[in-house]
């Protein structure tokens, strides 16, 4: 199941924290709300975001 | 755990601003909105040269006045980068509570609305958000 949790501080700036999903297609999830929301100012991919969905490890770069 | 971004909200949507400001107190026949921009009336009735919006609610120069004593018009224009730009005087910032912090709530209920909006076209389901004690909203999105 993918959970997205979104903080909304008092300047109107969204923290988008996206889990659930491995590989790249977190990217896909966040793009949909951030381009709803506005521009995006910082993006950090963490550790499942590096693993492939068959179970092979391997980098992928932005 | 996947992602992590962070984005800076501009308002673009109407349909979401509508309700953002509905959120705020406005009933909904005091928000006009119009793709034609209407021009924006001053407190004595006059017309405010070279401010105009596409979503509008009256001031104290209409028989109907839903912003606060002596108020102007308070408008919000389309710009060409597609944003909606807040126009209000400085008498209503100041006097009648459309200032930053207003503002700022309103930018964050817009922020809220959009992500509903968003997540419900996506096919996502959302629980209601809530406040923290900082005055962060937190709002929880969830789907397969």
């Amino acid at each position: 199941m993918t959970e997205i949790t979104f903080i909304i501080d008092k300047d109107g700036n969204v923290s988008i924290d996206v889990e659930g999903i491995q590989g790249t297609g977190c990217h896909d999830v966040i793009k949909v709300f951030q381009e709803a929301l506005g521009v995006e100012t910082k993006l950090n991919e963490k550790p499942a975001y590096f693993y492939e969905l068959d179970g092979i490890k391997q980098t992928v770069g932005r | 755990m996947s992602a992590y971004t962070e984005v800076k909200t501009q308002i673009r949507d109407i349909s979401c601003l509508k309700r953002a400001l509905m959120s705020l107190g406005f009933e909904e026949h005091m928000i006009e909105i119009s793709e034609t921009p209407m021009e924006l009336k001053g407190y004595g009735g006059d017309i405010r040269k070279g401010k105009k919006a596409c979503v509008r609610i009256r001031g104290a120069g209409w028989n109907e006045n839903y912003v606060g004593g002596a108020s102007n018009d308070l408008g919000f224009e389309r710009m060409e980068d597609g944003t909606l730009a807040f126009h209000v005087s400085e008498y209503d910032a100041r006097s009648n509570g459309y200032g930053t912090s207003w503002q700022k709530k309103l930018i964050q209920n817009y922020a809220v609305e959009i992500i509903k909006e968003t997540a419900e076209t996506s096919g996502y389901s959302y629980d209601n958000p809530y406040v923290n004690k900082d005055g962060s909203i937190v709002l929880k999105v969830t789907g397969y």
